[in-house]
């Protein structure tokens, strides 16, 4: 009848050009079977501090985040800025 | 009830209809354990059929005030239900400081990025934030981000924060946008 609690990041996708959503589960099992499942989310974009994600999301993050795509971000960013009210 | 399963007509019965006492798992999901329902893939299998609902999923995010320096959270908490391509994020954000004079009010955090057309809206529930214009002000998020901002219902001027937080301030409510 042991229970044990396991956290991991499960998911990590690239939407788009540069968001990065993360999924951190959580698994409690009882008896090695699974009897409930609890997720957290975020997203990360080139203009975020990610020296505290996981290594493998780092990875992906500086994969992805080329100086094209950070400029594009920018770029997208001050456009989105002149459409506010 | 007889069950007749193939591999051109899936599961038929002689009824027309099936009948689960507990869960069904869909795309080679493993049926949940706990419950009654219909599990779907942890990771969503989208469909392009209309008709077709292929994906739901519940869970937190953390909301986080975007602009403004020295906040102290006294609450935090974010949840969400995504149902196909629509979700629904809730927000409770309880503050005991924050310098913000001039700041908008923003915050940014959503557990998945909107659409390019994110078409979303909200409700706040309840507010407190010191800000120049006190017209009710609900949330919208920008299209491709996870950033929700504030603006006034009547004149669609951007809410901004004209004094520092002091003692427990609220900022609550819901949002809903297509993904």
């Amino acid at each position: 009848m042991a229970l044990t609690e396991n956290t991991s990041i499960d998911q990590i996708e690239i939407v788009g050009d540069w968001n990065i959503q993360v999924r951190q589960a959580t698994v409690i099992t009882k008896n090695g079977e699974q009897v409930a499942r609890s997720f957290h989310r975020w997203v990360l974009t080139p203009d975020m501090d990610i020296s505290g994600q996981e290594q493998k999301v780092q990875d992906i993050a500086n994969a992805a985040w080329t100086p094209e795509v950070r400029q594009a971000y920018e770029t997208f960013k001050a456009e989105q800025a002149k459409r506010m009210p | 009830m007889p069950v007749i399963i193939d591999g051109t007509n899936g599961v038929t019965t002689n009824s027309g209809t099936l009948i689960s006492a507990t869960t069904i798992g869909v795309g080679g999901a493993t049926p949940s354990a706990s419950g009654s329902g219909i599990t779907f893939p942890a990771t969503q299998s989208a469909s392009s059929d209309a008709n077709t609902l292929d994906d739901y999923e519940e869970g937190t995010w953390t909301p986080t005030i975007a602009g403004w320096t020295s906040i102290t959270y006294q609450v935090r908490l974010g949840t969400y239900v995504k149902i196909g391509r629509q979700v629904t994020c809730w927000f409770d954000i309880r503050l005991t400081a924050g310098t913000n004079a001039g700041t908008s009010v923003t915050f940014t955090g959503l557990p998945f990025t909107t659409g390019t057309n994110a078409n979303g809206g909200g409700m706040t529930t309840y507010a407190d934030i010191p800000v120049t214009d006190r017209s009710y002000y609900p949330p919208y998020p920008s299209s491709i981000s996870t950033t929700v901002s504030f603006y006034n219902f009547v004149n669609g001027s951007s809410v901004t924060s004209n004094a520092n937080i002091s003692g427990t301030k609220y900022l609550q409510g819901c949002v809903m946008y297509e993904v």
